[in-house]
């Protein structure tokens, strides 16, 4: 598949932020968690792994330290299992080695491609494992205990950014529920559905109002 | 390529492509609806644009959960890699797969220049350091400096505070609890053998002059943890007081607080009996 993009400068920054208490200094790395200060300019994790894709295992150990946290955080949020998480990091950074280089040909973010993947691969792997679950123990299920959401949702105060989690409570309550849900939870939107009882077209604005939203609150901008 | 023409683009069951951008940048939806959006967004740029936005907004969502893996984990990692040989750079000729399907959709639409991580990201675990680092600084030229000062602190318990939730829901032998709250809300907390995480969502605005109170209740008694920030119905607690067995109950109390219990709880917490 081939994606066709307008002249799309090399920029994803930050409108100014509405109501996050955020100036642009911070807003600037809002992809860049891990961002460096700017004494001594050390390479960019970017610049880094265009290194690794020439075959630099020294320069993927840093994109390794850079992401991995990131990484693992994501895949422990939808998988809340650390073996299960780990594994599918190591894919995930596996994965960033192997294909490197068309990362570089690309330009795009290393950390927004690493952590797309990994929310994708901890996906794919909760859904085969709740498939069969769901199969094998369907009425547990159905009495309510679900630690997955119930976890995911409550510990939105646990982030360690403050950014996002004002900006999730910026959601309204339905918003709020169907994103993590969806996003922590990893379900598809039809099972938030199932799971809100709510009508499919309703919990697709939900999760499309809802993501909108954040962007708007956390500055995302594509230039 | 223009957007305008293939913005509303329907599916064949009527379905909006278009509205179903955010749920695929959230892998909300099945196989046949990512390839109908990956479709979309190859010839629609405002498509495009939009994933490409929604995407990063999604990223940050897992950036925030940024918890250090398992220190083994690098040297598996950098093993692996050792005997995993390079795709070459030209695009097209990368496996095929859900993955790279991801992948190519991430590679091309986000771009930015963004700064990437480097330096102190070098240790796991300084991700919260600098960030809280950042935001305090940030907050302090944002207002004026008693106010910064507050929010310093408040920042660093911010930051100790995640990282204590952060333990909890990484130890294994927590157990979570969830109630509804007498008056509105919802309570869940997380139960680990030697602290509790207690956080409410939803909570009822308490009378003038009141105030939540969290309670450890232990062999019949009630030891105070302390009123309890309400922050627009939303609360989170960290009790280093609670052990194993303990269960935990709010009451509303005048403000300040009270050293016992004066009022029925809206809400206990009891871990399942053993």
């Amino acid at each position: 598949m081939t994606l066709l993009l307008p002249a799309v400068p090399d920029a994803v920054r930050s409108r100014t932020p509405s109501g996050c208490g955020r100036l642009s200094p911070v807003s600037t790395s809002r992809d860049g968690a891990l961002d460096a200060p700017a004494d001594g300019a050390p390479p960019t994790t970017d610049v880094l792994l265009a290194r690794a894709a020439e075959g630099d295992q020294h320069a993927f150990a840093q994109v390794y330290d850079a992401l991995s946290p990131a990484v693992f955080g994501t895949c422990l949020s939808v998988l809340r299992d650390r073996d299960h998480a780990a594994e599918v990091t190591q894919e995930v950074m596996v994965e960033l080695w192997r294909t490197a280089a068309r990362f570089e040909a690309e330009r795009g973010s290393a950390r927004t491609w690493a952590l797309t993947l990994a929310h994708r691969r901890a996906v794919d792997r909760v859904r085969s494992v709740q498939s069969q679950r769901n199969r094998d123990q369907r009425a547990l299920d159905e009495q309510g205990e679900r630690p997955f959401d119930v976890v995911a949702e409550e510990v939105e105060d646990a982030l360690d950014r403050e950014r996002v989690r004002h900006c999730l409570d910026g959601l309204t309550p339905t918003q709020h529920e169907a994103v993590v849900l969806a996003y922590y939870g990893g379900r598809t939107y039809r099972e938030v559905a199932d799971e809100l009882a709510a009508p499919l077209a309703t919990v697709k604005s939900r999760i499309r109002d809802g993501l909108l939203r954040l962007r708007d609150c956390l500055g995302v901008m594509v230039a | 390529m223009s957007a305008d023409d293939t913005a509303g683009t329907h599916g064949t069951d009527g379905t909006d492509v278009h509205d179903l951008i955010a749920a695929y940048a959230l892998d909300a939806v099945d196989d046949v609806e990512r390839r109908t959006v990956e479709r979309l967004v190859a010839r629609d740029a405002r498509a495009a644009q939009e994933l490409a936005e929604l995407r990063a907004t999604a990223a940050l969502l897992g950036a925030a959960r940024s918890t250090p893996p398992p220190p083994a984990l690098r040297g598996d990692v950098l093993g692996a890699i050792a005997r995993t040989p390079q795709a070459a750079a030209a695009a097209g000729v990368v496996g095929p797969g859900p993955a790279d399907a991801g992948r190519v959709v991430t590679g091309r639409s986000t771009r930015h220049a963004d700064r990437a991580p480097a330096g102190p990201a070098r240790r796991p675990g300084r991700t919260t350091t600098w960030l809280a680092v950042a935001a305090t600084a940030l907050a302090a030229a944002a207002i004026p400096s008693a106010l910064a000062v507050q929010q310093a602190q408040q920042t660093q318990r911010v930051e100790a505070r995640a990282q204590a939730v952060t333990d909890l829901l990484a130890d294994p032998g927590s157990v979570v609890v969830r109630s509804q709250v007498a008056g509105g809300g919802t309570a869940v907390g997380v139960l680990s053998d030697e602290r509790a995480l207690f956080t409410a969502t939803g909570l009822a605005e308490p009378a003038e002059g009141r105030e939540y109170q969290l309670w450890v209740l232990r062999d019949g008694e009630a030891l105070s943890q302390g009123v309890v920030p309400d922050d627009g119905g939303r609360v989170e607690v960290i009790s280093e007081d609670y052990r194993s067995g303990d269960g935990l109950a709010v009451t509303v109390e005048p403000a300040g607080g009270s050293e016992q219990p004066t009022t029925e709880p809206v809400v206990v917490l009891q871990p399942a009996q053993a």
